[in-house]
């Protein structure tokens, strides 16, 4: 965490419009701090480091109506699902997307849980992704001319949702374990997909991933790269976060 | 009486074409001099030329924004490059694990 947190200083000195993202299940898992203040502490580092956006994952929702509740509310950025209510109803618990104008484009975040977990959390409902994509990117794309995903649906599943909603520039994948560590493109709907990080307890925050995107003037993707940084011992402590750390 | 009537209408059309001449030759400069005159009155009005010059900085063209524009895209855009930096599964871990 404070070794991300040197990574992500390296990038942002390097004065270049940026996004820090999370594609789900980051909130909370079997190991304290994070699984005995419910994410609290979670929330607190990624506020640190300035995350713009994430979304809910299904291990995130099963913190339950009133910790999450706590959570959102603790939260500087935005934590975000399209397809995500409580249960019984069609009320979204977090927004479906956030735009953000970026040097003359307006890139919109959309979020999107996956519906892969045979054990559901109680308190809510999560809504078919394909479905959600077909109502919520015409939506978006009047909006905004870059369109983001955070999905915790899965490689398997984002396929699906870039067939049925094109207009999806760049997903950013989490949930599942099939695309791991890279990133893939699809020349007919012209979707770069990117994922980090291998999705199981005992796994995580081994790297961030970087992609770097160049769009055209019509918010089109003409070029892209994709680099995997690896937070190994090589990457020294962020002094900040170290001393923050050391407090937990 | 044929040959007679050929050659007065070959003579008549032969006259009437040099008149025509004639008056060109008195109605083209004429001509010239209003369209010049008109060129001179509209560049002292407005103090510049009336013809747009390729590139031209002073010419301004007019876009009607179409419904993606007017529900808030930016009117002008260009392209940009963007870095993407990107976590997942993270489980609220404090130290990278394994």
């Amino acid at each position: 965490m404070a070794r991300r947190a040197t990574a992500i200083k390296r990038e942002r000195a390097n004065g270049v419009p940026l996004l820090l993202v999370d594609a789900g299940n980051s909130l909370t898992g079997d190991r304290p701090p994070a699984s005995t203040t419910q994410g609290a502490t979670t929330i607190e580092y990624m506020n640190l480091m300035g995350y713009d956006a994430m979304t809910l994952g299904q291990a995130d929702l099963k913190l339950g109506r009133e910790a999450l509740a706590q959570r959102i509310a603790e939260s500087d950025f935005a934590l975000l699902s399209a397809n995500a209510v409580f249960s019984g109803t069609t009320e979204l618990i977090v927004p479906a997307y956030i735009t953000r104008a970026m040097d003359g484009h307006q890139v919109a975040i959309v979020g999107l849980t996956g519906t892969w977990d045979p054990h559901p959390p109680a308190d809510f409902a999560i809504l078919d992704p394909l479905e959600t994509v077909k109502k919520i990117i015409p939506e978006v794309a009047a909006q905004a001319d870059i369109i983001i995903v955070l999905s915790e649906a899965g490689n398997p599943t984002d396929l699906k949702l870039v067939q049925a909603a094109p207009d999806i520039d760049l997903i950013v994948e989490g949930g599942q374990f099939q695309s791991f560590g890279r990133s893939s493109y699809d020349q007919a709907t012209n979707t770069l997909f990117v994922h980090t990080d291998y999705p199981a307890r005992g796994h995580a925050g081994r790297n961030l991933g970087k992609a770097t995107v160049d769009f055209d003037a019509a918010g089109d993707i003409v070029a892209q790269s994709w680099q995997l940084i690896p937070l190994d011992p090589n990457m020294p402590d962020d002094p900040d976060m170290a001393q923050w750390r050391a407090t937990k | 009486m044929t040959t007679h009537s050929t050659s007065s209408v070959i003579a008549r059309r032969t006259a009437g074409s040099a008149s025509r001449r004639a008056l060109w030759r008195i109605i083209a400069p004429l001509l010239l001099f209003v369209v010049l005159a008109w060129l001179a009155l509209t560049v002292l009005a407005h103090g510049a030329s009336p013809l747009p010059a390729t590139g031209s900085p002073s010419v301004v063209f007019s876009v009607q924004a179409g419904p993606a524009f007017a529900a808030g895209l930016p009117a002008v855009s260009t392209p940009f490059t963007l870095t993407v930096l990107a976590t997942n599964d993270t489980w609220g871990y404090l130290d990278p694990c394994g």
